[in-house]
């Protein structure tokens, strides 16, 4: 009877304390912030699917893999499961001039950081309206890009979509344009859209984006303009 | 007492229990030695070599799992439903997640193979001549192994002796350049071709011009990547170490003037021929063109390099994939290649020569309104249906069913809706129409065994075509996943004209009247009169038609770095036939597969990423 309960009892103190060393701890740390732009101080919209991305390195392994954040279409960034320790950042492939690479020290808990960088372009003055043309209503989007990037801009778009995420690869409905040329930042651009399969009385959308001839760039986007179901005029 | 006993046991057995008689050779398996002590062993293992190879047959699986001699259910996504050729009916392929090749590990079991094969050829009790006959073999299997490694990672390790456990400089072997991999296949290749015999009669083996040929293709790979990479330039550690890219303009000429080289010399050989290059007329055109694919030994000039099939259940099943909802007999799954309108556009008229002639549905002309039926167009009317093809190059129908075309003796009806007497129009929706005692059905007649599109399931089109391609109008599909024997042609003549002229068009270099010469040539045999000018567009044309569906495509969308803007937030588009029974004839409207979405090639997909970089300690593709 001894002998059993000595038995139970190692067997417990092995079983409840052996397993310790294995247990390594998980993300500890909260990271987020936004891609700033430094005339500006404004957020840089992006696009979620195939948009910009920051790139991270933990130091201290010999094969690091790189892992990626994505942005928000404003422009922020979250990610609520990382590990405290050095990292090498870069946000890059995006629609802003690649920074130098940083690095940061992420502590456990909540980090904040804002990466400030100069956008290739921006996008102003969006005016969306309707218009008739050969008994045809049309979204005309009129609007113009600043350039910042002296590279030609390659192509514009209006994307159009329910929600507010839209971009390149999130639309219902888009007009992509080859521009192919360097733009006088006060002349208006202008896209179009017929509006014979929009849905009344439906909330949409739009932005509207330059692309510059860089590789790897992504578009430039202005804020979604949400468009009112109620003024806007229906055929 | 019994403690001692118990001792002296055990240590009895300890010291004589390791006799030879206890290492018994597995009786279930054939040593090395064995093996390769018979010419039959050694035949066997080197068929299995080639069957192990990269050939990008009917049981290639392009999407999700890279992998080759696929036999079991592949849901009907071969590698031309991933392309600007055609869809696929029931899963819109291109939608479907990552682009992922998982054809790292099976590519170098392969290659290590292929390094056992090279060692054990110098021992083998063969005279000199058949040793060189098989070390070309060898470097012609390893040749293959690299170029599909290349086209799918960029750079690679190159490998060539079978690592050693002990010694980790063996094993931890680093990517090579991109150029510097090229150069390597290639240069294997030349090897290959010096040390092969010239017999071409086995079609299914390697031979001095099956090297020659596949050299034509892979120079044309590599020269096409070094003078295209700047339309999909990519960044980061492998981009700056040239793992992947990072060749110039001057290697693009060097490669392509290895591919002229290489087409040339095959060329003037003799060996060779197209197929029926004389025929009367149109008719016979595309019959001749058809009877080739359904059956590659008739045609022995043509072809150069075969993956045949023998036995039910190890062949592929292509055709009964491809087979029309009519003619599927008691098999469930049909009708899944629905080739594309835009694809069909392709395709010249004899009228207009060296023109592709998009199909015109309406009398304003205007082909880019994909918006679906509209009232207040004016559609071109047509009794018979197939006239709105007429004129059109003979290779159309020979590759294509088109809609009331037939097959297998019977009229495939593919039609997607009716305009009532009243105006109204149903399309792609069940509705019929009773007028004077007939009864017009939207999809063309009253239950959907007799008819073969446009009811949005799985076994119809919704296209408006169906592939022909390939299909023996004899076989009858049985319930065996892989019944079709009908043979894969890998290398077939027309395609090294048609390399040998994309590089003269692309490079400037070799001679620019034997390639439009060559042009012609195949124009003539699929029943052109009319010569076009050697340009890149009409070679560029001319290659989409005279391989179609030969999963041919999907490497030059890939290599000319074409995806990305071919399919950059792109819809894919259908042909639907529609009955108007105010007129009594057909018209068409031209609109978006319905049920399917945009898709987008992103650019990190011409290059696959490779696995287990944190162990094999190699650098990663761009963007994975």
């Amino acid at each position: 009877m001894k002998t059993k309960i000595i038995y139970i009892i190692f067997g417990l103190v092995f079983t409840l304390s052996s397993c310790e060393l294995l247990n390594f701890d998980g993300p500890d740390a909260q990271f987020h912030g936004a891609i700033i732009d430094e005339e500006t101080g404004d957020t840089i919209p992006q696009d979620i699917i195939d948009g910009s991305t920051i790139d991270y390195i933990e130091q201290g392994f010999e094969m690091p893999e790189i892992q990626r954040l994505i942005f928000k279409v404003d422009g922020t960034f979250r990610n609520n499961l990382i590990f405290s320790a050095d990292y090498k950042m870069i946000p890059t492939r995006g629609n802003f001039f690649t920074p130098d690479t940083l690095s940061i020290h992420i502590n456990p808990g909540d980090n904040k950081h804002d990466f400030v960088v100069k956008p290739y372009a921006r996008i102003k003055d969006v005016t969306p309206e309707i218009r008739a043309l050969r008994g045809k209503n049309y979204l005309v989007v009129t609007f113009k890009i600043e350039q910042v990037a002296t590279e030609p801009v390659k192509s514009t778009m209006l994307a159009v979509d329910k929600g507010p995420n839209v971009g390149r690869r999130i639309n219902e409905r888009f007009f992509e344009r080859s521009i192919n040329r360097v733009v006088d930042p006060d002349a208006n651009q202008i896209l179009w859209l017929p509006l014979e399969n929009f849905t009344e009385g439906q909330e949409y959308y739009i932005r509207i984006g330059a692309l510059m001839d860089i590789p790897e760039a992504k578009y430039n986007w202005n804020k979604a303009i949400k468009l009112d179901p109620y003024t806007l005029p229906m055929p | 007492m019994k403690k001692y006993s118990i001792l002296l046991i055990i240590v009895f057995i300890g010291l004589f229990g390791c006799k030879d008689y206890l290492d018994l050779e597995p009786t279930n398996k054939i040593s090395a030695d064995d093996l390769f002590a018979t010419e039959e062993g050694m035949q066997a293992f080197l068929a299995n070599l080639y069957y192990q190879s990269p050939i990008e047959d009917f049981n290639w699986q392009a999407w999700y799992y890279q992998s080759f001699n696929f036999r079991s259910n592949n849901a009907g996504l071969f590698p031309i439903t991933f392309t600007d050729e055609a869809i696929n009916s029931e899963y819109d392929a291109t939608n479907g997640g990552d682009w992922q090749f998982f054809w790292w590990d099976p590519g170098y079991r392969l290659n290590k193979d292929i390094n056992m094969f090279f060692d054990v050829i110098p021992t083998l009790s063969l005279d000199d001549d058949e040793k060189d006959k098989l070390y070309g073999e060898a470097c012609f299997l390893r040749a293959y192994t690299y170029f599909e490694l290349a086209k799918l990672y960029g750079g690679v390790p190159i490998i060539t002796k079978i690592g050693n456990p002990d010694d980790e400089s063996t094993l931890y072997i680093p990517r090579s350049t991109e150029k510097e991999t090229w150069d390597f296949i290639l240069a294997t290749l030349d090897t290959a071709i010096v040390k092969l015999g010239d017999d071409n009669t086995d079609k299914r083996k390697a031979n001095k011009w099956t090297a020659l040929a596949l050299k034509s293709r892979v120079a044309l790979h590599a020269a096409s990547v070094a003078k295209y990479w700047d339309r999909a330039p990519l960044s980061g550690d492998a981009v700056d170490k040239k793992l992947v890219g990072g060749m110039t303009q001057a290697d693009a000429q060097r490669y392509y003037e290895s591919c002229i080289d290489a087409s040339q010399r095959l060329i003037d050989s003799k060996e060779f021929a197209l197929y029926m290059p004389d025929p009367a007329n149109p008719d016979e055109a595309a019959e001749n063109y058809r009877q080739m694919f359904k059956d590659p030994d008739i045609a022995p000039e043509e072809v150069i390099f075969i993956r045949g099939y023998t036995l039910q259940e190890h062949g592929h099943a292509f055709q009964l994939w491809g087979e029309t909802n009519q003619t599927k007999e008691s098999w469930p799954f049909a009708g899944r290649f629905n080739p594309l309108i835009e694809f069909v556009d392709q395709y010249e008229t004899y009228s207009n020569p060296g023109h592709s002639a998009p199909v015109i549905t309406t009398t304003d002309g205007d082909y880019n309104n994909y918006e679906g039926y509209n009232s207040s167009r004016n559609y071109l009317e047509f009794d018979n249906p197939l006239d709105i093809f007429a004129d059109k190059d003979a290779r159309l129908k020979a590759s294509v069913i088109l809609p009331m075309s037939n097959w297998k003796g019977q009229k495939i009806i593919i039609q997607g809706g009716i305009i009532k007497t009243d105006g109204t129009a149903i399309i792609e929706g069940a509705g019929q129409e009773t007028v004077d005692g007939t009864t017009y059905y939207s999809f063309g007649a009253a239950n959907p065994n007799l008819y073969s599109g446009f009811l949005h399931a799985a076994t119809h089109t919704r296209s408006g075509f169906l592939v022909r391609k390939f299909l023996d109008e004899d076989f009858h599909p049985v319930a065996i996943w892989a019944s079709c024997t009908s043979d894969w042609i890998e290398f077939r003549y027309a395609e090294i004209l048609l390399n040998y002229m994309e590089a003269v068009a692309e490079s400037g270099q070799g001679d620019a009247s034997k390639a439009e010469q060559y042009l012609n040539d195949i124009r003539h045999r699929a029943g052109h009169t009319t010569n076009i000018p050697l340009t890149l567009e009409n070679v560029l044309r001319e290659r989409r038609v005279e391989l179609a569906f030969e999963n041919k495509r999907i490497w030059d969308l890939i290599r000319r770095r074409e995806y990305h803007t071919e399919f950059n937030n792109r819809d894919r588009h259908a042909l639907v036939p529609i009955f108007d029974i105010r007129s009594k004839k057909y018209i068409f409207v031209r609109q978006k597969v319905t049920g399917t979405n945009t898709w987008t090639f992103p650019e990190r997909y011409y290059y696959k990423p490779i696995g287990g970089t944190t162990t094999n300690k190699l650098i990663q593709n761009p963007q994975y």
